[in-house]
C-alpha cells in the first residue's frame, strides 16, 4: 500500500486517507458563460502528468493538497491549501 | 508483569475545546498545555492532548480536577468552541501490548518513531483513534481513544485478543 | 534399505528424537528436523508422488519448496509440500491426486496415452459438441486437481502484524548475511527473512566435499543472531512487493507486513534442470537437492549414480556425493572445452571418470517405473543440442544428480519495477535499473563466487545506507565476471537440452511439458512467451515456473532463432508462493457503531440493520406476529398513539462563529441569515453540478451558533465537505462534529406532546412546528426540535449520548398509559413515505436536481452564491424531463407488485422509475414515489409501471401526505 504524507500528521498508509478529486479553480460563476461553467463541472483533463489533488486525512480531519504525477504515481509534495500560494510563489 | 491487560477508562472526565483562541482560553484557566502539535503533557493528574495545533482534549485522571473547573465556565467566547466528548478510552499494558497493537495499528510504535510525549491520530482496528505511548512506573503502556459509539466494537476486539494471549 | 548416513557436522536433524508417522498406509520413522521427503528418502522410499498430468512417478527434485509433484494430505490438511514440511509425530500421509495410492495409481494409464494428448489437446478436443462438454468437464476435473478441500477444516486465526525497519534483507545466504551485518553495524534497524528453518542459504549445503565452510557459516550466523539491530524471520517468505516498500512476510503463524525504508533482495537463484528423456524418474534430482539431502539430512541421494552437469557446479556436487559415500560412476559434462576448474582434479584423483562434451541421452526406468535404473550416455553436439547416439553406452545406476544453471529468484525485483536485462557474461537476467530504495545482491544480481557474494552483500548494504542518508563512501565493485579460476566459467548453460525423437524430455515438471510441446505451440502461432505460457501451461503449475521458465525462454529463443533477451520473461505477480487464504483473511475487523441504547434494543430482541457503520434497530419482533405485521403495528402506533425511535445515528454538527449563517448560505440552498434564533430550517445540499446530495435540519441556537442534523448514511461525507469548503472559504467559523457525542430520540404521534409534557420543564404548546428550544427533559439538558418527518406531531430530543437511556426509559414510562411503542427504521421509512417525504439517495440518484423532486421552494436562487447555484441556472432554462410524484395503486389491486426500481413506461418508452413503494395499513393502499413524465405530474393523472414479470400496473398520482392530517387518524383520501 502506498504511503502519503499529511502535512500535519506525517507519513501514513493510504488507508488513512480519502481522495477528494483534482484541485481545480472554478471560473467566476457571475461572469462565465454557460458553456464555460458546464465545461468546468463536467469535463476533466485526463492526460497523465503532474496534478494537484485534494486528500483528506481521515483520523484527524485534515484536508490538504498533494502534487502527484498521475503517470508515475509519485507524490512530489503535500501542503495545506493555505500554504498553496506561498509555495506557488517560490 | 502480566501479558496483556486492558483498562477501560472511558468514564474519566473529558473536556474538549478548539478554535483560534482555544489555547489562550485554556492558559487563562491555568491549564498547562503541550507546546507542539500532536503532543501531550500530564500535569497534576490531568492529561492534556493537543490534536493538531488548535484542538485540545483535557482528561482528568484519578485525582484530576481540571475538567470540572473548566465545565463551570459555560460562557461562550469568540474563537473558542467547546467539543463535547463521549469517547471510549483504554489503557493497554503488559509485555505483549506492543505486539497486540502492532496487529491493530500500522503506526511504527518503536520509541524512535513514536517519540515520548507525541501522539498519533491514526487508525486502530480500522477506526479513527488517538494513540500515545507512555512510561508509567517503568512500564510501557499505551492509551487509545476513539468515538464512544465504537466502544463496544473496540472492547470486543481487545477482549478477544486478551483471551487469546492469556489462553 | 536405509540411505541415512552417520551423524555429521551441521545436520538439521535431531537424532535424539525419533518420530513415527505413516505414508500411504505404511509405518515410517524419522528424526526430528526431517522433512517428509527427507524422512521417506532416507527410508528408501523413492516414489513420493505422481505428476499432475500424466501421473508419472516422481521423487525428490529440488528439496527447496518446488517439488510440487509431491503434495500430500494429512487428515484435514491438504496440499502439504513434503519437500519442506517438517514431519510430525502421528502424521497419516497420503499422496494427493492418485486413484489407488501412489504406487498403483490407476491414472498412470494416461502416461501411456500421452502421445494422443498433444499440447492444446484439451482446448481443441472438448469444445464441440457443446452438449457433451459437461461430461468431459466432470471427467477431466476428476482426473486433475490437487487434493480435496475439506470444509470441516477448523478456522484458526492467523494474525497479521505490522512491522517497520530501515533495511529489509530478503534471503539469508552469504550475500544476505553479509548485507544484514553491514547495515546493522551502521546502527539501523534490520529485518532479515529466509524461507529456510536455518540461516545460511547455499552455505548450509554447497560444500564441494569440504566441511571447512561450516565454521565460516556458524560464525556469520551467530554474529547475525546476536546483533541487537537485526530481527530474523526464519521459516518465512517475502510473499510480494507492494508500493512504497511494503512486503508481507508469511510464516506458519501469520503474516507480518513489513514497511521498510529500503530493501535488499538477496534471494538467490533456483537451480535449473538439464532436459533429457526421462529426466523426471525418481532418483534423478537437481545437484543442489542432492547436496541438501547430504548436508541437512545426512542422507545419501543414491548409492551409485551419475552426475550430469552443464556448469562447474556439478563438480562441486560430485565432491559432496563422494563425501557422503555415494559412488559416482561418471561425471558427464555437457560442455565442450570446459574442465570443471579446480575441482576436476580432485574428482579424477578420487577415481571419478569425467566425460566432457557428453550428455545423458536418456534415463532408463526399472520395470515398475518406480526409479531410474540406468543412464544412457553419449557424445553431445553442444552447439545444436543434439546427442551423437552412435557411440552411446549405458551405466547402471540408482540415481542421477543434474546441474545446468540457475534462474534468478527475481520475483520481488520484477514486482518492484526493476528493469532486468539478459547478461551473457553469466547467462542470466540481472537487474539493469533498480527502483529507488531497492537493492540486489548475490546470485540474483548475477554474482556466484562465494567471496564475491560476501562483497556484493556489503556493497548493497552500503548503497542502501547511502540511500537512507548515511554518509559513506560508495563501494565500487568492478563487474563480477564469473569465477576467476576459469575463463570459460558460466554459472548457467545457454541451452542444456537434449533432443530425443521419443520425447518425454521434461521442461516443466508441474505440468509434464516436453520439448516438442513448445515446438508444436510455436508452429500453431503461440510463439510469444506470454502466449506460449497460456497455450502450453508452462510455468502455470504450483511452482509457477521456478524451475521451468528459464528453459522455456531458451527453447523459444532457439525455435525462433532470436537472442534470449528478445524473448523476455513472463510477468511476475504477488504472491511469490501460494499463501493460504486463512493467512490472507487474518482477524475479522468489521467496525460498527452502537448508540448508547444498543443494549436496550438488543434486550428487546430488536432485529438490527446496517446503516453506514451503524447498527440500527429495524423492528422489534413480537411473538406470534409476522415481520410485516410488526412493522405495520409499529407505524400504526405512531399514527394513532405515540411511537419512539432511537435517532442517535443522525449526523450532528455545530457551526459556531460570526460567519456561521454566511457559511450555511454558501453551503446549502436555503437562506439562514434571516433565520430566527429558536427556529429550524430545511437544509438541502447540492454538488457543483446541481445534483441533490443530502438534506437535513438547521436549528439556530444563537446568532453565532447553528445545530445541524443530517441523515445517518451521508453524515460523514457532508461533514467532510463542510471542512473542505471552510478550507477554501476561510470564514470566521468553527465546525464541531458531535455525531457520536450527542444522542437523539424522536417521539412522534398524536400523544407525543402529552407524554413529553409530563417530563419537561417547558410549555410544548408554545413551540410551533419547525422550531427548537433548549429544555430539561427528565432533568437532562436537551435540545427539543419540533419536526414533521414521520408525523405531524413529533419532537426530536438531542442530548449527550450517555444520557439517552435515561430519557428513553422516562419517556416509555410516561407514555405507557398512552400506548407508546418503540419503532424501528423499517416503520420509520414507511411513516416518512406516508408523509410524502423523499429520501436523498433513495428517491434521488446521481443526476437528480432539486426541481425534479419538487424542492424548488428550498432553493433560494436570488442568493449571491451557493454550491450548485450556477448549474441550476442552466438547468432551469431547460425543459424538465422527469418529476418525482406520489402515487397509489388501486385499492382493489391484486397481482404482481411493482418494486423499487421498476420502470415507469409509456408504451415502449421508459419515462421513469419507482423509487419507493410500500403497503400502508393506515392508508390501506400501496403507496410510493416514482419519477414520471412532467406532463403526468398533476394529481389524478395515471401512469404505468412495468413489474418484474412484465405485467403493467396502473398507478395514480395523489397528494401528500397520503392521509388526512387531522390528528387522531382519518381515512385515506385518494
Amino acid at each position: 500500500m502506498k504511503l502519503l504524507t499529511c502535512p500535519v500528521n506525517g507519513t501514513r498508509p493510504l488507508s488513512e486517507f480519502i481522495f477528494g478529486g483534482e484541485y481545480r479553480v472554478a471560473p467566476n460563476p457571475d461572469t462565465c458563460t454557460d458553456a464555460e461553467w458546464a465545461a468546468y463541472v463536467h469535463n476533466r483533463q485526463g492526460t497523465p502528468g503532474d496534478k494537484k489533488e485534494w486528500w483528506y486525512h481521515s483520523p484527524s480531519g485534515t484536508w490538504f493538497i498533494a502534487e502527484r504525477n498521475t503517470l508515475t504515481d509519485k507524490v512530489s509534495r503535500t501542503y495545506l491549501l493555505s500554504d498553496m500560494h506561498a509555495k506557488v510563489a517560490k | 508483569m502480566q501479558l496483556f491487560d486492558v483498562t477501560d477508562v472511558s468514564t474519566f472526565a473529558r473536556y474538549g475545546v478548539k478554535g483560534p483562541n482555544a489555547e489562550k482560553w485554556l492558559v487563562g484557566h491555568g491549564v498547562k498545555l503541550p507546546k507542539s502539535a500532536n503532543s501531550w503533557v500530564l500535569h497534576n493528574n490531568t492529561l492534556v492532548l493537543r490534536l493538531g495545533s488548535s484542538e485540545f482534549v483535557i482528561e482528568d485522571q484519578t485525582g484530576g480536577v481540571a475538567c470540572t473547573q473548566l465545565a463551570e465556565d459555560s460562557k461562550r467566547v469568540t474563537g473558542v468552541y467547546k467539543v463535547p466528548h463521549a469517547d471510549a478510552a483504554y489503557l493497554l499494558a503488559g509485555s505483549h501490548a506492543t505486539n497486540i497493537l502492532s496487529e491493530l495499528c500500522e503506526l511504527d510504535l518503536s520509541e524512535a518513531t513514536l517519540v515520548d510525549n507525541t501522539l498519533g491520530m491514526t487508525q486502530v482496528a480500522g477506526i479513527s483513534a488517538t494513540l500515545l505511548r507512555q512510561s508509567l512506573a517503568g512500564e510501557t503502556i499505551y492509551r487509545i481513544w476513539c468515538d464512544g459509539t465504537y466502544g463496544d466494537y473496540m472492547r470486543h476486539i481487545l477482549d478477544e485478543m486478551t483471551e487469546e494471549i492469556t489462553a | 534399505m536405509s540411505l541415512r548416513n552417520p551423524k555429521q557436522v551441521g545436520e538439521w536433524i535431531n537424532r535424539e528424537k525419533v518420530i513415527n508417522f505413516s505414508f500411504e498406509g505404511e509405518v515410517f520413522t524419522a528424526f526430528e528436523g526431517d522433512t517428509i521427503s527427507s524422512a521417506l528418502w532416507a527410508a528408501g522410499q523413492k516414489v513420493l508422488g505422481r505428476s499432475f498430468k500424466y501421473h508419472r512417478a516422481r521423487g525428490i527434485l529440488s528439496l527447496a519448496n518446488h517439488d510440487v509433484n509431491i503434495l500430500m494430505t494429512d487428515g484435514l490438511d491438504t496440499n502439504i509440500r513434503a519437500d519442506v514440511t517438517l514431519v510430525k509425530e502421528g502424521m497419516v500421509l497420503h499422496v494427493v491426486n492418485t486413484i489407488g495410492g501412489v504406487k498403483k495409481d490407476k491414472n498412470r494409464i494416461i502416461d501411456v496415452l500421452s502421445p494422443f494428448l498433444p499440447v492444446g489437446f484439451y482446448y481443441k478436443a472438448f469444445y464441440k459438441p457443446r452438449w457433451l462438454f459437461p461430461y468431459w468437464e466432470r471427467l477431466i476435473r476428476n482426473a486433475a486437481g490437487l487434493g480435496i478441500t475439506n470444509f470441516n477444516f477448523p478456522r484458526t486465526l492467523k494474525r497479521k502484524l505490522h512491522a517497520h525497519c530501515d533495511v529489509l534483507v530478503i534471503g539469508a545466504g552469504p550475500s544476505g548475511l553479509s548485507a544484514a551485518l553491514a547495515a546493522a553495524d551502521a546502527n539501523v534497524k534490520v529485518i532479515m527473512v529466509d524461507e529456510n528453518a536455518q540461516l545460511g542459504g547455499s552455505l548450509t549445503y554447497d560444500q564441494a566435499g569440504n566441511q571447512a565452510s561450516t565454521d565460516y557459516l556458524n560464525d556469520l550466523v551467530s554474529k547475525v543472531m546476536q546483533h541487537t539491530n537485526i530481527t530474523v524471520y526464519a521459516s518465512a517468505y517475502a510473499a510480494g512487493y507492494y508500493a512504497d516498500h511494503l512486503i508481507p512476510i508469511v510464516g506458519a503463524d501469520g503474516i507480518s507486513k513489513v514497511r521498510a525504508k529500503s530493501v535488499i533482495v538477496a534471494s538467490g537463484a533456483f537451480e535449473q534442470p538439464p532436459v533429457f528423456r526421462y529426466n523426471d524418474l525418481p532418483g534423478i534430482m537437481l545437484g543442489s537437492a542432492a547436496q541438501r539431502l547430504i548436508h541437512r539430512y545426512a542422507t545419501k541421494p543414491f548409492n551409485s549414480g551419475v552426475v550430469v552437469t552443464a556448469n562447474d557446479y556439478g563438480y562441486r556436487v560430485a565432491l559432496d556425493l563422494l563425501e557422503a559415500g555415494s559412488k559416482v560412476l561418471a561425471l558427464v559434462d555437457m560442455r565442450t572445452g570446459s574442465n570443471g576448474g579446480l575441482h576436476a582434479a580432485a574428482l579424477v584423483q578420487a577415481g571419478v571418470k569425467i566425460y566432457p562434451a557428453h550428455c545423458v541421452y536418456e534415463a532408463l526406468a526399472t520395470s515398475d517405473k518406480s526409479s531410474v535404473r540406468a543412464a544412457v550416455i553419449c557424445p553431445y553436439d553442444e552447439k545444436n543440442g543434439i546427442a551423437l547416439t552412435d557411440s552411446s553406452f549405458t551405466l547402471e545406476c540408482d540415481g542421477i544428480a543434474m546441474s545446468a544453471g540457475w534462474a534468478p529468484a527475481a520475483a520481488l525485483l520484477y514486482q518492484a519495477g526493476t528493469a532486468m536485462q539478459f547478461d551473457y557474461g553469466v547467462q542470466q537476467f540481472v537487474p539493469a535499473k533498480l527502483p529507488e530504495g531497492i537493492f540486489a545482491a548475490g546470485k540474483v544480481n548475477g554474482v556466484f563466487e562465494l567471496a564475491q557474494r560476501m562483497t556484493d552483500g556489503a556493497r548493497a548494504a552500503n548503497d542502501a545506507l547511502r540511500y537512507l542518508g548515511h554518509k559513506f563512501e560508495e563501494i565500487k565493485v568492478e563487474k563480477y565476471l564469473g569465477n576467476s579460476s576459469s575463463q570459460a566459467y558460466l554459472p548457467s548453460h545457454p541451452y542444456p537440452m537434449v533432443a530425443h525423437p521419443k520425447g518425454k524430455n521434461f521442461v516443466d515438471f508441474d505440468e509434464d511439458i516436453q520439448i516438442k510441446d513448445f515446438e508444436n505451440a510455436a508452429k500453431e502461432g503461440f510463439d510469444n512467451i506470454e502466449l506460449m505460457k497460456r497455450f502450453t501451461t508452462v510455468g502455470m503449475g504450483p511452482s509457477q515456473g521456478k524451475h521451468s521458465n528459464m528453459n522455456a525462454i531458451r527453447l523459444l529463443a532457439k525455435i525462433r532463432h532470436l537472442p534470449v533477451e528478445k524473448i523476455g520473461t513472463t510477468t511476475s505477480r504477488p504472491f511469490f508462493h501460494p499463501t493460504p487464504i486463512g493467512h490472507l483473511a487474518g482477524r475479522s475487523f468489521h467496525p460498527h457503531r452502537h448508540t448508547a441504547l444498543h443494549s436496550w434494543h438488543a434486550a428487546q430482541g430488536a432485529v438490527f440493520t446496517d446503516i453506514g457503520a451503524w447498527k440500527r434497530a429495524a423492528y422489534y419482533p413480537q411473538a406470534g406476529q409476522t415481520t410485516e405485521d410488526t412493522i405495520q403495528a409499529e407505524a400504526l402506533a405512531v399514527r394513532n398513539k405515540a411511537g419512539i425511535i432511537d435517532g442517535s445515528s443522525f449526523g450532528k454538527v455545530e457551526v459556531h462563529g460570526a460567519d456561521a449563517a454566511k457559511f450555511l448560505e454558501r453551503f446549502f440552498t436555503g437562506s439562514y441569515a434571516s433565520q430566527k434564533v429558536g427556529s429550524c430550517r430545511y437544509l438541502l445540499l447540492l454538488d457543483e453540478s446541481g445534483v441533490v446530495v443530502d438534506d437535513g435540519i438547521a436549528s439556530r441556537l444563537a446568532d453565532d451558533l447553528f445545530y445541524l442534523s443530517i441523515g445517518t448514511s451521508n453524515a460523514a461525507l457532508v461533514y467532510r465537505e463542510m471542512q473542505r469548503c471552510q478550507q477554501m472559504w476561510q470564514l470566521n467559523i468553527g465546525l464541531v462534529n458531535v455525531t457520536g457525542a450527542f444522542g437523539a430520540i424522536n417521539i412522534a404521534g398524536p400523544a407525543a406532546q402529552q407524554i413529553l409534557a409530563k417530563v419537561t420543564n417547558i410549555d410544548l404548546a408554545a413551540i410551533p412546528n419547525s422550531s427548537m428550544r433548549e429544555a430539561l427533559v427528565a432533568g437532562i439538558e436537551t435540545r427539543v426540535i419540533r419536526v414533521t418527518f414521520v408525523s405531524d406531531l413529533s419532537y426530536e430530543l438531542h442530548m449527550p449520548m450517555q444520557q439517552t437511556p435515561t430519557v428513553w426509559q422516562v419517556l416509555l414510562d410516561a407514555g405507557k398509559q398512552h400506548g407508546i411503542r418503540p419503532f424501528g427504521t423499517d416503520a420509520q421509512r414507511l411513516l416518512r413515505l406516508e408523509m410524502g417525504h423523499y429520501l436523498p439517495g433513495m428517491d434521488t440518484d446521481g443526476l437528480t436536481n432539486p426541481f425534479e423532486i419538487g424542492a424548488d421552494w428550498a432553493v433560494k436562487m436570488q442568493k449571491p452564491f451557493f454550491i450548485g447555484q450556477r448549474s441550476l441556472k442552466i438547468i432551469a432554462k431547460k425543459q424538465s424531463k422527469k418529476q418525482l410524484v406520489p402515487f397509489t395503486l388501486a385499492e382493489s389491486f391484486r397481482g404482481k407488485l411493482p418494486l423499487e426500481c421498476n420502470l415507469v413506461m409509456d408504451g415502449q418508452a421508459i419515462e421513469g422509475r419507482v423509487t419507493s413503494i410500500g403497503f400502508s395499513q393506515f392508508v390501506n393502499r400501496h403507496i410510493g414515489l416514482a419519477y414520471v413524465n412532467p406532463a403526468k405530474k398533476a394529481v389524478g393523472s395515471s401512469f404505468q409501471i412495468r413489474t418484474d414479470n412484465g405485467s403493467l400496473v396502473t398507478a395514480t398520482v395523489v397528494q401528500t401526505p397520503f392521509f388526512k392530517t387531522d390528528k387522531g387518524g382519518a381515512d385515506a383520501i385518494v
